[in-house]
Order: structure tokens, then C-alpha cells, then sequence
């Protein structure tokens, strides 16, 4: 557990270091409170780490040291967690909203990565840009995803809105659909790319 | 035991077929090189066996075992173009490896860090070419890892510095039990540290031996000599490399064997 730990420490020194100005302006960014500039944001922040090195034919140098990819991919998805938790906590820090109200806006954050990030990992894995197809992706859901209504009693009901990650209609669904993104993701990097 | 077993590799990148059947292994204790012209297969050969990019089939062995991520902390590997992470100091490189390599030889960087005067807190990115193959060599070599893979370790490299960096390799290779894979083009010095080779070319390996077991099996003979029985490998200015059992000719060196087989 300790070389795991230290590990993931080193990795994440070393991404901090190669892309610090990026990564503090992005992180600074996520702690606006709007849904649609977040995911702008997670956008570009996601695709700041592996994915740059994806992008740029540099994730070689990682894969030629002991880390292997389902290892980065989880490396890279804990942070970004943490980064996405710890922005939308502070914020909620300061509204009067009752304490279980507090966790909404942490965890519709976290479906955007998750499903953001694993589109980016899905991409990836299939030697598309990652971040060009998933800015697109996310274009399309919010497109898709804000038609109509989430009532399902309206005539302009759009269950597409119920499960779209960027409108959130309905956030266990929404959930479910990002954790399927993110698996996506996952079985396209790291089982596809070679890693069972 | 084989530190190293490639068998049947296949890679097509962007529809053109890189690798086609390779195969070779390099026995433990071993110095192997491969060797062949540029685009002949060599550095996607290696990137496959790190797993950096996935084989489209065939099987590789390491130590033994099918690859698996945990089997890298006992290999080390630089890269023929010596890219290095942006914004990292030569310190940050040690703090890399010294953590992701469990057997690091602290003692061993050390000394070498004073010997060529390297300082720490240089950013990686400002050394020179030369100086960058230099330290990530000295970096691969204090892991302690018991396979480590160069990519053309000796190119940009001064005359004294890659002396040292032989001598390295035959210290590790005598002294530490290591297996080492290396690419190459410079074809003269092999001889000087390779035990065996393998020779690669559009992506087919050609021949593969030690270079005892080679130079055994080759001749070098005249033009009008008479070569019943032998097998012609190619035509060399007025000579021939021919691979026969009978006592003809003159014993090969390394370069004509490689040489005869790339015009072959």
C-alpha cells in the first residue's frame, strides 16, 4: 500500500510540475459554480494529464518506467476526484443550504468527470484526439440533453435529459451513465491497449 | 533461461506491416544487439516488449513470464531520441526512479553523478543531446534492473564518453549477471561488447546467433573460389559471405555477416 501511495506521489509531482500553470488556472476555474463552465472546464483540466501526454507522443516516457496504464488511469481519475471534490466543497462551504444539500453540487461535478474523463480515455484508447472528440461529445449533450423537458407527464418530455452528464435531469441516471463512460474508458485504455 | 523470448511479433501501424513474424531471445547474462537500417522494425521491437504500444499478435516472454506491468520494475529502458519530461530537474529524475526502481543503487549514480560533474538541479531539457544519453544510461544502470534495453545507447555520444559507456555495459553484464538489448546502426564496435545479435530488416528478422556460434558458421571467400556445398549469403566487393560446415576461406567479422545479410 505504501509503494502505491508513493508511487501515485511521484507521478502526480511530476505531472504538477511539468504543467503547473495550466493546472492552477483550470483548478482556480472550477471553483465558479456553474455546471456548463465546469464541464468547459473539466474539459480542458482532464485533458491536461494523460491526455496531454496522449496528444503530444509523450506517454511513452511513462510507459517505458514501472507504471502501467491501469495504473495511471486510476492515478489520473483519483486526482482529478479530488481536485473536482475539494473546488465544489469549498464553495458549498460558504451557501446556507442545509448540510445534505451540500453533497448535490459535489457529486453532479464528479458525474461530468467522470463521464468527461472517460470519454477522453475512450478516445485515447482508440487513437482519436481526445480532447477535440470529447469537447464534441460534450457539445452534442448538452445539445441533446437540454431539448424538451425532464418531466415525464410533459408533452416535451426528452428522456435523453434524464441521463445526459450535463444536464443531470436525473442524477442517479446520470450517474449510472457517466460510471458507463468511465468503464468505457477504462476497457478501451488499459484492457484494449494491451492490459488485462 | 532466456531473459527474453520474442516470438512471431506482428505490428501494422496506419496499415503498413512494421514487424512480421519476429523472433528472437536473448539468454540471461547476454549482451544482444539488434541491428538493421533505419525504419528496419528495430525501435518498435522494443516498444512492444515494454508494452508502449500493443503487439497485433505473437507472444513475448520476460524472464519467462507473459508481460505484465509489474514485471517493469526489473527492466529499464532509454530511448533513441532522449526525450525527457518538461520542467524536471535532473534531481526530480532521481526522485523518479529511486521511487518506481525497488533495487536502485544510490552508490552508483552517485559516483557518477561526481565523475562527470552533473548537477542536480539542472533541468533535464537544457542538457545536450550527448549529455542526456549519458544520463539516462547512468539512470538505467543504478535501477539495478536485470534487463535493461537501450536505444542506440552510443549514438551523440563523444569518443570518451562512449567508451565509458561500454565498459559499463560489459561491467554490468560481467559483474552484476544482467541481460542487456540494445538497437544499433554502428556496426563496427558491436564486436567490441555484443555476445549475440540479431539482424532486422522491413521487419523480418534475417539471422540471429551468438557471434561465436556466427562467425563459425560464415566464410568469407574469393570470387573465383570454389564454394560447393555453401550457401551464398552476398556478394561483398570481390568477396563472398557464405555460410557452410567446410573449412574454406577466411572467418568473417561481425560487420561482414551483418553487411552480407542487409545486401542479401
Amino acid at each position: 500500500m505504501n509503494d502505491l501511495i508513493n508511487k501515485m506521489d511521484i507521478y502526480l509531482q511530476k505531472e504538477l510540475k511539468e504543467k503547473t500553470i495550466r493546472i492552477l488556472f483550470l483548478t482556480l476555474l472550477l471553483f465558479i459554480p456553474i455546471l456548463l463552465i465546469k464541464a468547459i472546464v473539466l474539459v480542458f483540466l482532464s485533458a491536461t494529464f494523460i491526455v496531454y501526454d496522449i496528444r503530444h507522443q509523450n506517454v511513452e516516457l511513462l510507459y517505458f518506467l514501472p507504471f502501467s496504464k491501469k495504473e495511471l488511469f486510476l492515478y489520473n481519475l483519483i486526482f482529478l476526484s479530488l481536485v473536482v471534490i475539494v473546488t465544489s466543497a469549498i464553495g458549498e462551504i460558504f451557501l446556507g443550504v442545509p448540510f445534505i444539500n451540500k453533497f448535490e453540487p459535489i457529486l453532479r461535478s464528479l458525474i461530468l468527470l467522470l463521464a468527461i474523463f472517460g470519454l477522453q480515455m475512450a478516445f485515447s484508447g482508440f487513437e482519436m484526439d481526445g480532447l477535440g472528440w470529447s469537447a464534441f461529445v460534450v457539445i452534442l449533450d448538452a445539445i441533446l440533453g437540454n431539448i424538451g423537458t425532464t418531466d415525464i407527464n410533459s408533452f416535451a418530455f426528452n428522456p435523453y435529459s434524464l441521463i445526459s452528464f450535463t444536464r443531470q435531469g436525473n442524477l442517479l441516471l446520470s450517474l449510472i451513465f457517466s460510471l458507463l463512460f468511465c468503464f468505457l474508458g477504462f476497457w478501451s485504455y488499459v484492457i484494449k491497449g494491451g492490459e488485462n | 533461461m532466456y531473459a527474453l523470448e520474442v516470438k512471431n511479433l506482428s505490428k501494422q501501424i496506419d496499415g503498413k506491416q512494421i514487424l512480421s513474424n519476429v523472433s528472437f531471445s536473448v539468454p540471461e547474462g547476454e549482451i544482444m544487439a539488434l541491428v538493421g537500417p533505419n525504419g528496419a522494425g528495430k525501435t518498435t521491437t522494443l516498444k512492444c516488449i515494454m508494452n508502449a504500444i500493443p503487439k497485433d499478435s505473437g507472444g513475448i516472454l520476460i524472464f519467462g513470464k507473459p508481460f505484465e506491468p509489474s514485471l517493469k520494475t526489473n527492466i529499464a529502458f532509454v530511448t533513441e531520441h532522449r526525450k525527457v519530461f518538461s520542467n524536471l530537474q535532473l534531481r526530480d529524475y532521481y526522485k523518479l526512479y529511486k521511487t518506481l526502481y525497488p533495487s536502485w543503487d544510490d552508490t552508483f549514480f552517485k559516483n557518477f553523478l561526481s565523475r562527470y560533474g552533473f548537477n542536480l538541479n539542472e533541468e533535464m531539457q537544457k542538457f545536450s543531446r550527448g549529455q542526456k544519453t549519458l544520463i539516462l544510461a547512468i539512470l538505467a544502470f543504478s535501477t539495478n534492473a536485470k534487463l535493461i534495453i537501450l536505444d542506440e545507447p552510443t549514438q551523440h555520444l563523444d569518443p570518451a564518453a562512449r567508451f565509458e559507456l561500454i565498459e559499463i555495459i560489459k561491467q554490468y553484464v560481467n559483474e552484476k549477471k544482467g541481460t542487456i538489448l540494445l538497437s544499433s546502426h554502428e556496426i563496427f564496435e558491436l564486436e567490441e561488447y555484443a555476445t549475440s545479435f540479431a539482424i532486422i530488416k522491413d521487419g523480418k528478422i534475417l539471422y540471429t546467433d551468438s557471434i561465436d556460434e556466427a562467425k563459425q558458421k560464415h566464410r568469407i571467400v574469393s570470387l573465383n573460389e570454389n564454394i560447393k556445398g555453401a550457401k551464398v549469403i552476398a556478394v561483398i566487393n570481390n568477396e563472398v559471405l557464405v555460410k557452410t560446415e567446410e573449412d574454406i576461406g577466411e572467418y568473417p567479422r561481425l560487420n561482414q555477416i551483418i553487411v552480407g545479410y542487409l545486401k542479401s
